[in-house]
């Protein structure tokens, strides 16, 4: 039976496949459509001669209730007007042949009013196109549709069918030309715990676009290459089953996938003790110890005290900030110390709400601010004073400058906390500072090309360089004074590891070799990669240009000169070491810094005449707003506080007429000058963008801002103080070495 | 290997601005951050003055000075030419938006959540878009909502392209400013289009490489240009 | 521009190249210590150790720290 209706069929389909030109405008007149499986009665339709139904759509490939076009072109030739074509998905004439009883949803057949599965038309002239838009079924399979004609004749209705039909891939792919995807890792309902990889094979004869991860329906992972792998950390899931699903899609739109199940299974430990307790625990254990080692210090003291200290009147002198603390010590100490438990508390109330609690914005539309504020003018401004420990070592040990001998301790001192302050200053302008290690951890792949970084290497080689220069040629006096000052026996005994008497003349090489390298690092840091940080940046005019280098190293070098003229100056008076900080000190920092002083006002002079004179308009323009624009009020007054300590200086030296005070003044004012001047180099150019679609930005820094550069200072000053204290800063060894030889012996 | 670049035809630019809202929302960027921008500007002075419309996005150029200056490399260029930025990696050192000319880069200053220009509580954002909650090839780099005190621009929407899609700006254009495809395939539409019309890059002269293309004459640079709208836009805590 | 980019000539050839004449300086200068070149040395080490690591621990403070 099955076999007489397969030759029935192929009687039909034999005589009827003839072609001819499809034409547009036949699919426009309709009537009598509607929901049919197989007829519209017996005499609607003429007789076709022949017909060839070519059905066509755009892709095969569909979602689960995706959409779909089909293109059903009828030709042959026929003997009326009126014609029916109709989609089905089974070729047999009955109800379930109709697209919706498999699932398929039509959204618009050719009248363009309806819904129908057969649309009949009336002006059919030998060809017609016809479109019907369907939604695929929601579930995975292989559907296929046919078109078929329908014509009368007789009192059988009569069909020619499409003889391919279009077999769609809904749901699951795996259809022809989709790509076949395999999870090898881990196995179906394998158990897993922990961190597992899941690894899938993708075969495509076209390129595949990019593949997903989806867990229990949710994607997780999207890869454009091979190898498709991703790990998954199970620990996120809860114990149980899961599923697994890694999809392909290839550039045809094409997709195909595999899914499957997995056992998550983690042994529920309780929690890792959280770090922020063990650092809690870890200070008050510090805290808990310092209170002990007082205690027992003050024990031993009065011991001590029992014996003679055997000091004599200069070493008392040079000794006596770690002899005794006066009450407006403690004090000092104490404002200091709030100073920094205020920095701390404010940098938590940034880090909390982010840097919004700034003036800092970014540049361009629509916030016209500057991304970049007084944080990083204070760290350059700390990086130029640290050049004042290097200046007086080179001074002393490779240019013999003798002289300058007893205040080379506090200078290198002065060089390792504002170091540290420059980096402080860095960590709290980051947006991320919880993500600081990962500058050290891409280290390898970033210093080829960031000047950052290699500012981050200059700076730990300059300041562990100099920790061990001040630590190495302090090891005599703590040696010396280890069984003098039986308070700080435990504390000098720790830090005089291996110290043997021998040991003086290799010290001195070794510190002379680093006395040479620390000036060479000068050079290399505010005169190299400081600069460089700007003047290689082309997009900021005003910054980028060579004479950045010359210029951030004289004023590092002044701002050096001028913070330890002060610090020495003020700690001079404090602890009066008048008698052993000549009064010549001063006269020969003062005038090196008179001309350092002039000498940048020349290359800013240099600067200004270039940008004024003939200049690209955007650096024109910055240097207008300098000179005569929002910025005057600032530059103006750098430039007269520059000029009259200049005036100031070079008077005192060339009229041999010397003022302590005079000086200090005047170094004071340099070294607040030269920060203000640090801001006028990093803000205007942020605020005056190339680009002249832009307008010109504003930037005010906030409290916060003010609060956090002022905490810097008050956390340089406590760590000075806490140093002085608990050291000698004034060689002991080395003062009896000078009182011992006599007068100075060159001038500077 | 695929080199995407763009195209933007400035004739065709009428200054709607749905770009800019379609990247909008495309992306979740908080306020004031605007990885798409167009320009309304006055060119010239009376009585020769016109307005003119300049679409600007990121450039993505092939020698990108962010690439270079970011010290822990999250920003970088993917092998398809796009130049994103990995917001796991990114320390909020602000050195790109420093370093980039165009001025393309938008730092968030404030918690993106406690930005948006409406207050979604708790449930956040409706229009959220889960694409940028996966990673591609093992970097976040979509979406512009994730984390306070990281820089974000435009990404070409590599989220859409890895669909296949053009990004968000290109597909919303009513006016078919821009053109974006493959700049090493000479059979496709962005380089046929280039190749066929008068094209400039913004600031080509700094060296940036940019892939983005203006279709038009190159801006005068004897005629004054005034942006229209001077509004400074305020975030604050 | 390869392998001899700019940082790589600027950092290992230029900035460090004063480091390793220090080094080569202390292990080899007259008068000849090897105990203190190895304090010294061991310090050079050790305080570069100890600045990572405190970077370390900054970073983990402040991430526990910071919402």
């Amino acid at each position: 039976m099955r076999r007489a209706r397969a030759l029935l069929i192929l009687a039909f389909l034999a005589p009827i496949i003839v072609a001819i030109a499809p034409s547009i405008d036949a699919y426009q007149n309709g009537a009598g459509s509607g929901m049919q499986q197989y007829d519209c009665g017996s005499s609607c339709h003429v007789t076709l001669g022949t017909t060839v139904v070519v059905v066509s759509a755009p892709s095969l490939s569909v979602d689960k209730g995706g959409g779909v076009t089909v293109t059903v072109e009828v030709s042959g030739g026929n003997s009326g007007p009126i014609l029916g074509v109709m989609l089905v998905s089974l070729l047999e004439p009955v109800p379930e042949s109709i697209p919706t009883a498999a699932g398929w949803t039509i959204t618009a057949d050719p009248s363009g009013s309806g819904t129908d599965n057969y649309y009949e038309m009336t002006s059919y002239s030998g060809s017609a196109t016809l479109q019907w838009s369907l939604t695929a079924p929601q579930t995975d399979g292989i559907f296929t549709l046919y078109a078929r004609v329908h014509h009368g004749g007789g009192g059988e209705p009569q069909y020619a069918n499409g003889v391919t039909g279009l077999t769609f891939t809904v749901g699951t792919g795996g259809g022809p030309g989709a790509p076949v995807v395999e999870i090898i890792s881990p196995s179906d309902g394998a158990i897993v715990e922990g961190v597992i990889d899941v690894n899938a094979t993708v075969q495509s004869t076209v390129p595949i676009a990019y593949v997903t991860l989806q867990i229990d329906g949710v994607v997780v992972g999207n890869s454009t290459s091979e190898p498709f792998g991703w790990e998954v950390d199970t620990a996120e899931y809860a114990n149980g089953e899961h599923t697994l699903n890694v999809t392909a899609y290839d550039t045809n739109g094409s997709f195909g996938y595999d899914e499957i199940t997995v056992n998550v299974d983690n042994l529920v430990v309780s929690k890792a003790i959280p770090a922020w307790v063990l650092m809690t625990a870890g200070g008050i254990a510090v805290v808990l110890g310092a209170i002990a080692a007082v205690h027992f210090l003050r024990k031993t003291r009065k011991e001590a005290g029992a014996r003679e200290v055997v000091l004599d009147p200069t070493e008392t002198e040079l000794l006596a900030p770690l002899l005794h603390t006066s009450p407006k010590g403690y004090l000092f100490l104490a404002i200091s110390l709030l100073g920094v438990i205020f920095f701390f508390a404010i940098w938590y109330y940034q880090m909390a709400n982010g840097l919004v609690v700034t003036g800092m914005r970014d540049y361009g539309t629509p916030l016209m601010g500057s991304p970049w504020g007084i944080y990083i003018v204070n760290f350059i401004w700390f990086v130029g004073i640290a050049h004042g420990g290097i200046v007086m070592s080179a001074a002393i040990r490779v240019m013999k400058l003798e002289k300058y001998r007893p205040i080379a301790r506090m200078a290198e001192l002065l060089t390792v906390v504002t170091l540290l302050l420059a980096g402080l200053s860095i960590v709290m302008d980051m947006g991320r500072p919880d993500r600081l290690f990962k500058m050290v951890i891409y280290y390898g792949d970033r210093v080829t090309t960031s000047p950052l970084v290699w500012d981050l290497t200059v700076i730990m080689i300059y300041i562990t360089l100099s920790v061990a220069y001040l630590y190495l040629l302090m090891r005599e006096d703590l040696a010396y004074l280890r069984d003098k000052l039986p308070k700080f026996r435990m504390l000098y005994g720790l830090l005089l590891f291996g110290y043997r008497e021998d040991e003086k003349a290799k010290i001195e090489q070794i510190a002379w070799w680093i006395a040479l390298t620390l000036l060479v690092i000068v050079f290399l840091l505010s005169g190299g990669v400081i600069p460089w940080l700007f003047g290689l940046i082309a997009a900021q005019a005003g910054w980028f240009g060579a004479i950045q280098g010359p210029m951030y190293l004289n004023a590092a070098l002044a701002s050096a000169l001028a913070a330890v003229i002060v610090m020495v100056g003020t700690t001079r008076r404090v602890f009066r070491w008048e008698k052993h900080i000549s009064v010549d000190i001063f006269r020969g920092m003062g005038t090196a810094l008179s001309v350092l002083v002039i000498l940048y006002l020349w290359f800013t002079l240099h600067e200004q005449l270039t940008y004024q004179y003939s200049a690209p308009s955007s650096e024109h323009d910055i240097s207008d707003s300098l000179l005569f624009g929002q910025y005057a009020l600032l530059f103006w007054p750098v430039v007269a506080m520059l000029l009259g300590s200049f005036v100031y200086l070079a008077a005192s030296a060339l009229a041999k007429r010397f003022s302590y005070v005079g000086t200090l003044a005047a170094s004071s004012v340099v070294l607040f000058a030269f920060w203000v001047k640090r801001f006028l180099i990093v803000i205007p150019s942020l605020t005056h963008p190339r680009l002249e679609l832009y307008p010109s930005g504003i930037y005010f820094p906030t409290w916060v801002e003010y609060s956090l550069v002022l905490g810097t200072v008050a956390i340089a000053v406590f760590l000075i103080a806490v140093f002085v204290k608990l050291f000698p800063v004034m060689e002991v060894k080395g003062a009896r070495r000078t009182a011992g030889e006599g007068a100075d012996t060159k001038e500077a | 290997m695929v080199r995407y670049g763009m195209a933007i035809d400035l004739s065709r630019c009428m200054g709607c601005r749905a770009c800019v809202e379609a990247c909008k929302v495309e992306n979740n960027t908080p306020k004031g951050i605007f990885w798409m921008w167009v320009f309304r500007y006055e060119e010239g002075t009376y009585p020769d003055a016109k307005v003119r419309y300049m679409p600007r996005l990121c450039m993505h150029c092939d020698s990108a000075p962010c690439t270079k200056v970011c010290p822990v490399g999250a920003r970088f260029t993917r092998d398809d030419g796009a130049v994103v930025t990995d917001v796991e990696r990114c320390i909020g050192c602000r050195y790109c938006e420093v370093a980039c000319p165009y001025g393309v880069n938008y730092f968030n200053w404030k918690k993106p959540s406690e930005n948006q220009y409406y207050d979604w509580g708790r449930t956040g954002l409706p229009y959220r878009n889960p694409d940028h909650e996966i990673k591609y090839d093992g970097r976040m780099v979509s979406g512009g909502d994730h984390f306070v005190g990281v820089m974000g621009k435009c990404t070409f929407c590599v989220h859409r392209v890895a669909k296949g899609l053009k990004p968000a700006c290109a597909a919303n254009c009513p006016v078919n400013v821009f053109t974006f495809g493959d700049l090493d395939d000479p059979d496709s539409e962005v380089s046929k289009v280039i190749g066929e019309k008068e094209h400039f890059r913004l600031q080509a002269e700094l060296g940036t490489e940019p892939k983005v293309y203006y279709l038009g004459a190159p801006l005068d640079p004897r005629k004054p240009r005034k942006p229209l709208d001077l509004v400074r836009e305020e975030v604050d805590l | 521009m390869g392998l001899l980019s700019i940082g790589v000539v600027l950092v290992f050839g230029i900035i460090l190249m004063p480091v390793v004449i220090l080094v080569l300086a202390s292990i080899f200068g007259k008068p000849r210590n090897l105990r203190v070149t190895g304090i010294f040395l061991g310090l050079f080490a050790g305080l570069i150790v100890v600045g990572l690591v405190g970077m370390w621990l900054l970073t983990k403070l402040i991430s526990v720290l910071m919402p």
